[in-house]
């Protein structure tokens, strides 16, 4: 995972965030979003083949 | 001896002789709420007379030669975001301040069916995430009792109810469990209903609940879940998957040194100890836990959000909004993610009765402005696993240590079994704790 990445998407999300709510309410929440944007990172960056399902309906014996 | 001391299994036992009714058990417990409730804060709402109307009905019932389940006359806390019908349940929110549902849980008509007493309704954080609640640990007075089922894991530990209802999306049952030094027990996901709890997390979501002894948990589910059944038993001690790794990596010395010392006496009554390895998917169990969280909890309030995201808490309220930012493709992949998890530790589980780990990070932090790290306990819940925590021991201040087990999918009643074992070897006392005020 590149590290310039991470910081890049996260950068990406926060300008988001101060376009719909502002700059207060990002700086309030920034923990929370630099978070959880790090772990939309982190999942995008997990390689998966195409015909790996998402679990829609948890059964956790038939995963 | 006070009837409040008594353990589930006791009182029922006892009722069943003739020797205790429901009345005077129910008079004991709301008298030791009393008491103590002062220095735990572990209740929103306890309505005495409707608590006492329910007692005298069941107490006459059981003078008839009625009983309706071994939970008949058996008083129980409910977490505040379990539909209460004509009681308020504000789900530890200002936005249900004054909000008294109009039908009951699953759990709690099945509870009123099998002729257990509502005996009220438990603080919760913020609608079950991290906005903590006023409620402290009877270990010591000064330290979180966990969340975001603080107020069933405290009451439970201190004898004002034998057995207490949660919810379990992170690590919400087992963690305060273990803080408070009690069995906790979260089910394999919706082996319980989850009907008329108040959702955080849909996927995430489990029933769990808190008593002082594992028998006494097995009751509870048994009752609740009659059709369950055991699975082969060999009579033998069990097979144990030690998980280190992460475990060991982010555990406080205290905790592993204890988790250590409880192993080793598992080890030397005869329990077949193996040091697992980790599968590589495991790793990301944090973080699609995360994404999948913060999506689900920022739908569920994105209505109320929108009008009122100031009646919210701050860390509710910054958690939806980072929640709102999260792709659609994001949160699928998360949940694909997710499978592979799940089947990667369910083949790792083959060959065992259950898997083992230190029930949390560390022990109660002191101060009340948060309720500690659910890191050991969500990715059990990522993946809907049965688990248990098993008290284990006492760390150098006082504060107990738990001993976490990770079951087959739908091998609750079997994992249980193990629980007793464990509970029994590691010899945790269990009658009500006196709250220490430091």
């Amino acid at each position: 995972m590149s590290g310039d990445g991470e910081k890049e998407y996260i950068r990406m999300v926060a300008e988001t965030a101060r376009a719909l709510w502002g700059e207060e309410t990002v700086k309030q929440f920034m923990d929370h979003i630099e978070r959880t944007a790090k772990a939309v990172y982190e999942v995008g960056s997990y390689p998966l083949e195409a015909s790996v399902e998402p679990v829609t309906k948890m059964r956790p014996e038939a995963a | 001896m006070e009837p409040y001391t008594l353990s589930l299994a006791e009182a029922a036992r006892l009722m069943r002789n003739g020797m205790l009714t429901p009345t005077r058990l129910t008079e004991s417990l709301l008298d030791r709420i009393d008491e103590l409730e002062p220095m735990v804060e572990a209740w929103v709402t306890v309505d005495r007379e409707k608590v006492m109307d329910a007692a005298e009905e069941a107490t006459r019932e059981a003078a008839d030669g009625v009983f309706r389940s071994p939970l008949h006359g058996i008083p129980v806390g409910v977490k505040d975001i379990y539909y209460t019908e004509g009681t308020l349940t504000t789900m530890g929110s200002p936005l249900f301040a004054g909000f008294v549902p109009d039908h009951d849980a699953d759990i709690i008509k099945g509870l009123k069916r099998a002729g257990a007493i509502v005996l009220g309704k438990t603080e919760t954080t913020e609608f079950a995430l991290h906005d903590p609640a006023p409620t402290r640990n009877p270990w010591n007075t000064r330290h979180t009792p966990g969340g975001s089922s603080s107020g069933s894991a405290a009451a439970v530990s201190c004898g004002m109810a034998p057995l207490a209802f949660g919810s379990q999306t992170g690590g919400s049952v087992v963690r305060p469990a273990s803080y408070c030094g009690v069995v906790g027990y979260k089910c394999t996901y919706d082996l319980l209903s989850r009907g008329g709890v108040y959702p955080l997390s849909w996927s995430l979501d489990h029933i769990g609940f808190m008593t002082r002894t594992v028998e006494d948990a097995l009751i509870t589910l048994r009752t609740l879940r009659p059709d369950l059944s055991d699975g082969p038993q060999t009579g033998k001690p069990p097979r144990l998957g030690l998980l280190s790794g992460y475990f060991k990596e982010n555990a406080s010395e205290e905790v592993w040194l204890g988790f250590e010392k409880a192993v080793g006496k598992l080890w030397g009554e005869g329990a077949q100890v193996v040091d697992m390895k980790l599968p590589e998917s495991f790793r990301m169990a944090p973080s699609v836990h995360r994404v999948i969280m913060a999506v689900e909890t920022a739908a569920a309030h994105e209505d109320s959000f929108r009008e009122r995201a100031d009646e919210y808490r701050d860390y509710l309220k910054g958690f939806i909004s980072s929640g709102l930012l999260v792709p659609a493709t994001a949160y699928l992949r998360a949940q694909r993610i997710r499978g592979q998890i799940i089947g990667d530790m369910i083949r790792l589980l083959e060959g065992y009765d259950c898997l083992i780990s230190p029930s949390t990070q560390d022990t109660a932090p002191e101060g009340l402005h948060w309720t500690g790290t659910p890191s050991f306990n969500s990715p059990w819940s990522l993946m809907g696993l049965p688990t248990v925590t098993v008290p284990s021991g006492l760390n150098g201040e006082g504060l107990p240590l738990g001993l976490q087990l990770i079951g087959w999918p739908y091998g609750d009643i079997d994992l249980f079994r193990v629980a007793a074992w464990c509970e029994k070897v590691l010899e945790f006392p269990n009658e009500p704790k006196q709250p220490h005020i430091p």
